[in-house]
């Protein structure tokens, strides 16, 4: 997990009301608002999702123990929200600037060219192999750790990674960038 | 490359838009709303002041009703009074006609 350390033996309990609830959304924004960025590719809607989730967060705040418990209770929320609204966008397709696929003229690899390559062709798989890669190269999660966010048994989840990394690795080369697994 | 490698780099976290934080914290302020008892004291207040008013209303009309009935009384009093006199007038002459004779 990201949270180092000293992060994790903050007792959230240890801070009472407004200000608990201040620090918590400071301390766990980033972790929120990339998993909807990278999941969405927008970022006003990426900031819309992640202040419902805060605002869910500080509903339930009295039920939530330890600093652990409110990290995994984040990325769970989040997780499934996200999912759920990149359905809803299925149904009803929207359209918007930062939703349309740029024009790639030859990527420059090992640079910023590459990263929002990278970015857009995880924008493309589907919803749950998308959470699934968002997890574990975003959060560093173990696949035990996937699988218990997602509600998915941990084969499905391996085997979900597994095609996500293939269809990235074969986008990839259909633009002149090799790589490796 | 390897695109695990890759995939870790393009995917980092990122901070939301500056006042982020702040907005979040904002949105749990509940905003101030007029409590019920205000809502039902002031309905209460309109209620006693319109049946007043209707009293005050109809207390008038009965009060306009009976002057206007006095009124008519006086007038018809007034008339009756007139048919009175007339009548007494023209029976006195004939009455003093028998005494004289």
């Amino acid at each position: 997990m990201m949270e180092g350390l000293a992060e994790a033996h903050i007792s959230v309990g240890a801070v009472a009301g407004p200000d608990r609830f201040a620090q918590l959304v400071g301390r766990h924004q980033a972790m929120v608002f990339s998993m909807a960025l990278a999941h969405l590719r927008n970022r006003a809607i990426a900031e819309d999702v992640a202040q419902e989730v805060f605002l869910e967060l500080y509903r339930r705040l009295g039920t939530l123990e330890s600093d652990a418990h409110v990290t995994n209770w984040l990325r769970r929320v989040t997780a499934h929200r996200l999912i759920d609204q990149a359905r809803e966008w299925k149904r009803k397709p929207q359209t918007s600037l930062e939703l349309v696929a740029e024009p790639v003229a030859g990527v420059r690899t090992g640079d910023l060219l590459l990263n929002e390559t990278l970015q857009q062709l995880v924008g493309t798989l589907p919803e749950h192999a998308r959470m699934i890669v968002i997890l574990r190269f975003q959060e560093d999660l173990e696949l035990a750790e996937i699988a218990e966010i997602l509600d998915l048994p941990i084969g499905t989840v391996k085997s979900r990674l597994q095609r996500a990394l293939v269809l990235l690795k074969d986008k990839l080369a259909r633009r002149g960038v090799e790589m490796s697994l | 490359m390897n695109l695990e490698t890759e995939l870790k780099a393009a995917l980092r976290r990122q901070n939301p838009g500056p006042g982020f934080a702040n907005r979040v914290v904002a949105a749990t302020v509940p905003r101030r709303r007029t409590p019920i008892a205000v809502w039902a004291a002031t309905m209460a207040a309109m209620l006693v002041a319109g049946i007043a008013i209707n009293n005050e209303y109809q207390h008038r009309r009965a009060e306009r009703a009976s002057e206007q009935v006095m009124l008519a009384l006086r007038i018809t009093s007034e008339k009756l009074n007139v048919v009175r006199a007339k009548v007494l007038k023209l029976e006195t002459p004939e009455e003093d006609l028998e005494k004289g004779n």
